[in-house]
């Protein structure tokens, strides 16, 4: 220990560390001063920045000693008496605030660059900010924060905000109303699940498989139990309840007792006075294994060699074979003037979420907690509850799961990680009992995007219209099933693209693998298949001879017209207005367009592509949501979904959603989301569900508690019903009026409940096979993109991205920008350079700096149109928006690659290595992609 | 980190340190690499020393240039002196991790990171290394081509020295992505002219083609006696893809490197000429 004397937003600390702490851990747990992130500790990331003597440091890496008689700035010190900095209310104001995790190094940055250049261009903003990721923004609206606070803290006032265009706002709705939670976000009081402390609290870490495959033959634990500080070692021996979770396949051991089946197996638990001692003590715990032959990819897994992973399940290998038949196949080729076959591959990806995982178990009867109750940022706490339950051997009311703020999910937060290893650890113990992953855990750990190889034929007439699509997908669901089922579905079902396909065939094999299982991912299998399908549609358009903008829209789904799993869409079918946005767009002023040109050595091209994507489970799952809505005498009203927000803005739907029923201030909503004892049941965070269904469960709920309160206000004025109406929190009859809050009084007094709860069920729909409504509605899009190719060093860059986007309604334009932005920076980055690397069965990318996301740096220009052709079934008619925005982007930057080269892309990530040497060579396909250099 | 840190306040203190403790010692510059694999796991070190104490930091100017081994990457950035040095410097990282990695690090730093070196070697830097019993200054490039198994592990840089700058010099960086990068490849070139317009003297350093950061010593003798022209710039520009050594790592193949080096010197050779 040593004596540690620091200045931290002016206030003078005399602290006694150990030498070894990081400036990070002395803010966050010896000061508490949580509002400092650590996402992955190995200087990669950015978000612990904070600014020590005005200049800033990633505190992750910063030994405290080092801050020895120094001024160290957070985040907790922007704003003054209350009053929020002009970076925090431009962080607001701009929407740049989504999940909040990497917020406060983004503002950290910002406030040292304004300090020393108050004016700054886009330019030293992304020389400044560049090593500090968002993953959710996609940076427009960082960018435009940045300089809107500079403006105002020149003096010259805050600049506007770049707000989409939307038709028909109402009185909450299609309104950009501030997200919840966000005043948190900005000054560093949000808490994620890292950021709780209770008295007692043990540290918990898990020993991960040493092979991808083998027997295990032997646990010893008595050495590791013997450490002192040691409180707990647990093993398979000790699960109480069933030793297997799984969303949809129960086939994931919580701990591994005969074999592991990959590197982010569970074999151990720990749990110590110390992360410290806890690691330590993993490696004190024996394990002897036979090592057994590694399956790396999914066509060997299909062959008759491989060695059986899952004894148990009925189809071997084949964890599922998804089949989509429409029309007659033979018939169709018949027909075909033109026809394309290739295979495509697209890499394993990585959610990289700035928050690592995080679960904290509190037994029963410690920190006032009545039940086991596990705090974590999950995206589907109601699942995680029966998951737990069941391997603890108990019923599900005996367990609580507290959803706390998520720092990004993006799908990778879906299925179980720490939950139940931190249930059994605080049930042995008696102690509430944390776990965090390491980033470099969480990279091996956690479900991924499916790995796939696609081969896709498509058939079409001379004068363009698709006759047949023919395709066979394998997808690499690694070790356990988790979501795969679901997603290989999605890339089938979608895998003739948004198009009229009169007849299709396509099988998909999502095969058990010793990867890192795959899971759901924002677009949900979409985006592979969406590669394909996307760049099939432009190698027929240059046979045929016609414009692949024409090409898709003589094609284009329509109302009225069928899809391949023969649903007849009946509504709200946007393609062709967000095809007419983007085809405007890029069209220059002198209407002189063409897709290429060259300018020396660099290669300028456009390549355009559509997608569509499902909103809802679909598939015949009952989907529906309950709510709560409640109203208080102080005139506000709570309205309570175990929906999760995992940044994309579930809560301000929901609230927004209450504000318009009952025609309240937004700002007098709460929201109370994610608490298995407080929330009603939302269903998962996934497949862009939340705003149809968890908008529409608060929407018809605050529509029965508006009924409730107008009864009760008629009798109340003494006037009839029907003449009654809300406004601004008023109940009003022409001349008379009743405050909410007074009503509510009132109402209480006389025995009366001011609190409706209630289950909406989405439309129902059927399973894929039966021909009838897969989906109860569906999102469009296209994107353009220009891209500058250049041609001596193969090396892509995105200039512009123009996306039209059909979202039904925008229910909080400004938000909604952000996740379109998000999702095609995100989408970027799957396209160029983001390929999670797995060499038989051990990941090679098992650290933050091995996988390249996109920083501030690739940001693009963004144009974003959102087309609202709303859904009769959809909250104000809005459907989903969380994945159509990241699906069509990769092929849209391929086909620009090929307008601008002359090379074809069929394998991602773009190499810009294999595509130089395609260029120098005069070749015109590349199927190598990035990882593969290795 | 559960280690045994050492501080030491001075020069002096910090070799004898260097000296009592030896090879489980590990130095500490500004930590960005070091700190990061501790926290990764890479390393367990017992013994850790940080030099960020030691008084071996700043920029100083007598007859020739000094650079402190712990002087922070964005003081380097600002040398205007040394326009290409600065520039690589910038070139490093976010702010935050030019506030905290020294020029000392960088040069230990295994290829295809320690970009200093390429400008460095374009300005004849020598380094200044210690030990507790004798210290030595080098040229740069015998310090890089040095196995490290022979550079004493009792021994510390303690600063790097610049003869005044002569010439003109540009530098390039080719990362695979823009931000957080390491370089495919890092060219440097420094030329001097004569009153004719024809090179007297000249530098081409290449980085993350090699083993080591290295100047392409054929592809500067047939520089010397030419003017700036098209072909004098592509003959150089083959030369010097010959004589770099590329590897194959995650980030580019051998041949990508090679077919860089090609691209990079000319680019460079294309800025000075004009
Ligand atoms: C996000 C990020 C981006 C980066 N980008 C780049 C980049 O673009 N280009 C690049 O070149 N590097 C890059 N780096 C690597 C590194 O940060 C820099 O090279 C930095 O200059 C290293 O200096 P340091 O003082 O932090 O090194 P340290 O981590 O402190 O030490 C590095 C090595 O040098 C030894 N050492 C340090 N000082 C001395 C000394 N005085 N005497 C003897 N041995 C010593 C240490 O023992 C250790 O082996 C990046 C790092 C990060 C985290
Ligand atoms: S850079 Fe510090 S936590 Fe990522
Ligand atoms: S808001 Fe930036 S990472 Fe989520």
């Amino acid at each position: 220990m040593s004596k540690l004397d620091i200045t931290v937003n002016g206030q003078i600390h005399h602290l006694d560390v150990p030498e070894s702490r990081t400036l990070a851990q002395v803010l966050r747990y010896d000061l508490g001063l949580t509002g400092t992130k650590i996402g992955c500790e190995e200087a990669e990331c950015g978000i612990c920045t904070v600014l020590v003597n005005g200049t800033p440091v990633n505190s992750c890496i910063f030994p405290a000693f080092k801050a020895q008689g120094r001024e160290v700035e957070t985040v907790e010190g922007l704003a003054h008496n209350g009053e929020l900095h002009p970076i925090q209310q431009n962080f607001i104001e701009h929407g740049a605030v989504q999940c909040g995790f990497c917020t406060p190094g983004l503002m950290m940055t910002a406030t040292a660059l304004l300090n020393e250049n108050p004016d700054p261009d886009d330019h030293a903003i992304k020389v400044a900010l560049k090593d500090t990721y968002c993953r959710c923004t996609g940076y427009a609206s960082v960018i435009a924060a940045i300089k809107s606070a500079a403006s105002e803290m020149r003096g010259e006032g805050p600049l506007p905000v770049n707000e989409p265009d939307v038709s028909e706002p109402m009185h909450a709705i299609s309104r950009s109303v501030p997200p919840q939670y966000v005043r948190e976000k900005v000054t560093g009081a949000a808490k994620y699940t890292d950021d709780y402390f209770f008295e007692g609290m043990l540290f918990a870490r898990t020993l991960r498989a040493a092979y991808p495959h083998a027997r295990i033959l032997s646990i010893n634990t008595e050495k590791a139990k013997a450490f002192p500080g040691v409180v707990a070692v647990l093993t398979h021996a000790d699960v109480p309840g069933d030793n297997l979770h799984g969303l949809v396949y129960r086939d994931w051991p919580v701990l591994c007792g005969d074999v592991v089946r990959y590197m982010g197996d569970a074999v151990a638990i720990v749990a110590a006075e110390t992360e410290d001692i806890a690691a330590e003590a993993l490696t004190l715990i024996e394990v002897e294994y036979e090592p057994l032959p590694v399956i790396g990819d999914p066509k060997f897994a299909h062959s008759p060699e491989a060695p059986v992973l899952h004894s148990k399940h009925p189809t071997g290998n084949l964890l599922k074979h998804i089949k989509v038949r429409h029309g007659d196949i033979e018939q169709g080729f018949a027909q075909a003037d033109y026809i394309v076959e290739r295979e495509y591959r697209t890499p394993t990806v990585e959610h990289a979420f700035l928050e690592p995982e995080c679960s904290i178990g509190i037994p029963p009867g410690v920190a006032g907690h009545e039940k086991l109750t596990i705090l974590v940022g999950s995206q589907i706490p109601y699942q995680d509850r029966n998951q737990i339950a069941l391997a603890m051997g108990l019923p599900e009311e005996k367990v609580r799961v507290i959803g706390t703020l998520i720092g990004g999910g993006f799908g990778g937060k879906e299925d179980i990680t720490g939950q139940i290893h931190v249930a059994m650890l605080a049930q042995a113990t008696g102690r509430p009992v944390k776990m965090l992953y390491t980033r470099q855990e969480s990279l091996i750990v956690h479900p991924k995007r499916h790995a796939t190889i696609i081969r896709m034929k498509t058939g079409a007439t001379k004068d363009g219209k698709l006759v047949a699509v023919e395709a066979e997908l394998y997808g690499d669901g690694g070790a356990y099933a988790s979501l795969s089922d679901k997603v290989m579905t999605r890339a089938t079902t979608h895998a003739t693209g948004p198009y009229v396909v009169p007849n299709a065939k396509i099988d998909c094999y999502a095969m058990y693998t010793n990867n890192p299982p795959s899971g759901a991912f924002r677009g949900f299998g979409v985006t592979q298949s969406a590669f394909a399908v996307e760049s099939n549609m432009d190698i027929l358009a240059e046979m045929i001879g016609i414009d692949p903008i024409e090409f898709r829209r003589i094609n284009a789904q329509k109302v009225g017209t069928t899809t391949a799993t023969g649903q007849v869409l009946r509504e709200s079918v946007g393609l062709l207005e967000t095809l007419r946005h983007v085809e405007h767009d890029m069209m220059p002023a002198d209407g002189d367009f063409r897709w290429a040109w060259r300018d020396g050595h660099k290669a300028y091209a456009w390549g355009l592509a559509c997608a569509y994507k499902n909103t809802g489970l679909g598939g015949g799952a009952p989907d529906r949501a309950e709510a709560e809505v409640e109203a208080f005498e102080d005139g506000s009203v709570e309205v309570r979904v175990a929906s999760a927000d995992m940044g994309q803005g579930l809560a301000h739907v929901v609230a927004q959603c209450t504000a318009e029923e009952l025609k309240l201030p937004y700002h007098r909503v709460r929201v109370l989301l994610c608490d298995t004892d407080l929330t009603p049941n939302g269903g998962p965070t996934t497949a862009s569900r939340q705003t149809f269904v968890s908008g529409n469960a608060a929407r018809v709920t605050s529509a029965l508690l508006r009924e409730a309160l107008t009864r009760s206000a008629a009798e109340f004025l003494d006037v009839p019903p029907e003449t009654l109406y809300y406004e601004e929190g008023l109940l009003r009859h022409n001349g008379k009026s009743v405050e909410l809050g007074t009503l509510v009084g009132w109402m209480k007094a006389n025995g009366l409940s001011s609190k409706v709860r209630h289950e909406y069920h989405a439309p129902a729909t059927q399973p894929l096979g039966t021909g009838g409504d897969m989906h109860f509605a569906f999102s469009y899009a296209t994107q353009a993109a220009l891209v500058e190719v250049d041609m001596e060093t193969g090396a892509v860059k995105v200039l512009r991205i123009i996306a039209g986007t059909d979202i039904g309604r925008a229910i909080n334009p400004l938000m909604l920008q952000g996740q379109v932005e998000g999702g095609i920076v995100m989408a970027m980055g799957n396209c160029l350079t983001e390929s999670y690397i797995v060499e038989n069965g051990v990941p090679w990318t098992n650290l933050l700096s091995r996988y390249k996301m996109p920083s501030i740096k690739h940001a693009p220009e963004i144009i974003s149109h959102l087309i609202e052709d709303r859904v009769s079934t959809g909250p104000y008619g809005a459907k989903g928006v969380g994945e159509i925005c990241s699906i069509n982007t990769s092929p849209a930057i391929c086909n620009a690659i090929y307008h601008a080269t002359g090379v074809r892309i069929f394998s991602l990530p773009v190499d810009q290595d294999a595509l130089l040497r395609a260029i120098r060579a005069g070749q015109t396909e590349v199927y190598t992609a990035w990882h593969d250099v290795r | 980190m559960n280690a045994d840190l050492f501080i030491p306040r001075s020069l002096d203190e910090a070799l004898s340190v260097v000296q009592t403790h030896g090879a489980g010692l590990l130095v500490m510059g500004g930590g960005t690499m070091m700190m990061a694999h501790i926290n990764e796991g890479i390393f367990f070190p017992q013994k850790v020393m940080s030099l960020a104490r030691a008084g071996l930091s700043g920029v100083y100017r007598n007859g020739h240039t000094q650079i402190g081994a712990t002087t922070h990457l964005t003081d380097v950035s600002q040398i205007a002196d040394y326009p290409i040095l600065a520039e690589a410097a910038f070139q490093i990282g976010g702010p935050a991790i030019r506030n905290m990695g020294t020029i000392g690090g960088n040069l230990y730093m295994p290829q295809p990171a320690g970009d200093l070196a390429v400008p460095l070697l374009a300005y004849d830097a020598h380094v200044e290394l210690a030990s507790a019993s004798a210290s030595r200054t080098i040229s740069l490039e015998d310090f890089l081509a040095e196995p490290r198994s022979h550079r004493g592990v009792h021994e510390l840089l303690v600063a790097v020295h610049l003869p005044d700058p002569t010439g003109y010099a540009a530098y390039l960086k080719l990362g695979r992505r823009e931000a957080n990068t390491p370089s495919v490849v890092a060219v440097g070139v420094r030329v001097v002219m004569d009153k004719q317009g024809q090179i007297s003297d000249a530098r081409l350093a290449l980085g993350a083609v090699g083993s080591f950061a290295f100047r392409a010593k054929n592809a500067e003798a047939a520089l010397i006696g030419q003017s700036l022209n098209t072909k004098s710039i592509a003959d150089a520009a083959q030369i010097a893809m010959e004589e770099s050594n590329p590897f194959t790592d995650a980030l580019a193949t051998a041949w990508y490197r090679r077919r860089m080096v090609g691209v990079f010197v000319k680019r460079t050779l294309e800025q000075l000429a004009k």
